[in-house]
């Protein structure tokens, strides 16, 4: 039975065998606007997506709460950046919200 | 809650597919008029899409089934992350699940049609190298991306790891299609981000609850990495008891050799 919000221990961290399939240069935290993206919001979850439809990966943050924001590209060279995040809004005007329990 | 933006009912137009703690996945349609009401997205019997633990609305308390399970290939499964994954390359799209009290990942076949889908009631463990996937740390969301480029959808994963304490960080995996368009199969697990020791005196990584996404971000062809999770650090001076938990994206810039 679940009384908690996040019950977990954390598992084995992976096998020391495991290949690494590729490599990265060390994480830049990606700033919308002024902001931090992710800030203050619960579990923040980042997906690729060019929701405006200008030709350029936005990106979309999903959080526990179940609500969705976007911080759109601003197109140039160098490392990414993205203007302030505004909600996602469904049909109705409204923020999308896919709620919790 | 990870987003998928996709195509789930055929329409032309992208919904979004997204696992939440209730322990279901949940569709937001597009629509000409944009997004509308989130609805649970619902088996070939009308029931609800479950592992093991769910949220029970009649009761207001956490519950548990076996209903779902293949026999004896069960366990307290809570999915917290769902994607549409054309498995079987028949069109339509069938559900992977991603279990946050574990590292495996279910699926649920789809035997009806884009428009009028039928979803299994029963939970088939998706397996890795002929073994149950297993992503370190439980799974905190799943990704279908081509990673090699060969016409196939891989699985990006990632953990949870220890999101309270000072336990283990999790990490961000990649498991290969080395199946089919008529069939999806997965190889052996391969790191994408190794994790990373929690500590130091500022934010300068992602160490549990971590969500992934792969993307072009810096235009040269490659796949870059975005992660959303908490960084645990201790400021000087400070006890480890005071450690702190900050939420926030990343930017991992693919340097792969091509």
């Amino acid at each position: 039975m679940y009384t908690t919000l996040i019950p977990l221990l954390a598992l084995a961290a992976g096998a020391p065998s495991d290949p690494p399939a590729a490599t990265f240069k060390a994480p830049v935290r990606l700033t919308a606007g002024e902001a931090d993206l992710g800030a203050k919001r619960l579990y923040p979850s980042p997906v690729l997506h060019d929701l405006d439809g200008d030709g350029h990966l936005d990106i979309v943050v999903g959080d526990l709460r179940g609500h969705l924001t976007v911080a759109p590209r601003i197109p140039g060279d160098g490392p990414p950046r993205f203007a302030k995040e505004a909600p996602v809004l469904g049909a109705d005007g409204k923020r999308i919200d896919l709620g919790n329990w | 809650m990870s987003p998928q933006f996709v195509d789930f009912d055929g329409d032309g137009r992208l919904d979004i597919v997204a696992g939440i703690f209730d322990g279901s996945p949940h569709l937001v349609r597009g629509t000409a008029e944009g997004f509308g009401a989130p609805e649970q997205i619902l088996d070939e019997d009308g029931a609800r899409i479950v592992l093991n633990a769910f949220w029970n609305f009649d009761t207001k308390q956490w519950d548990e089934t076996r209903e779902h399970d293949v026999p004896g290939q069960g366990g307290k499964g809570h999915m917290t992350s769902a994607i549409a994954f054309d498995w079987d390359g028949d069109g339509d799209l069938d559900l992977l699940l991603g279990d946050h009290s574990s590292g495996r990942i279910f699926r649920r076949m789809n035997t009806g049609t884009p428009s009028a889908p039928k979803f299994s009631t029963i939970n088939e463990p998706v397996l890795a190298a002929g073994q149950p996937l297993d992503v370190p740390g439980t799974v905190a969301t799943l990704r279908a991306i081509d990673w090699n480029k060969d016409g196939l959808l891989d699985l990006v994963c990632s953990g949870m790891g220890d999101a309270y304490g000072q336990g283990d960080s999790a990490g961000v995996y990649l498991f290969l299609n080395v199946g089919s368009k008529a069939g999806a199969a997965f190889g052996p697990r391969q790191v994408l981000l190794a994790p990373t020791p929690k500590g130091g005196a500022r934010a300068t990584a992602p160490h549990s609850g971590l969500y992934v996404d792969a993307g072009d971000l810096d235009g040269d062809g490659d796949l870059d990495l975005v992660v959303g999770g908490y960084s645990h650090w201790t400021a000087p001076g400070a006890e480890k008891t005071e450690a702190k938990r900050e939420a926030l994206v990343w930017w991992y810039e693919n340097t792969t050799p091509r």
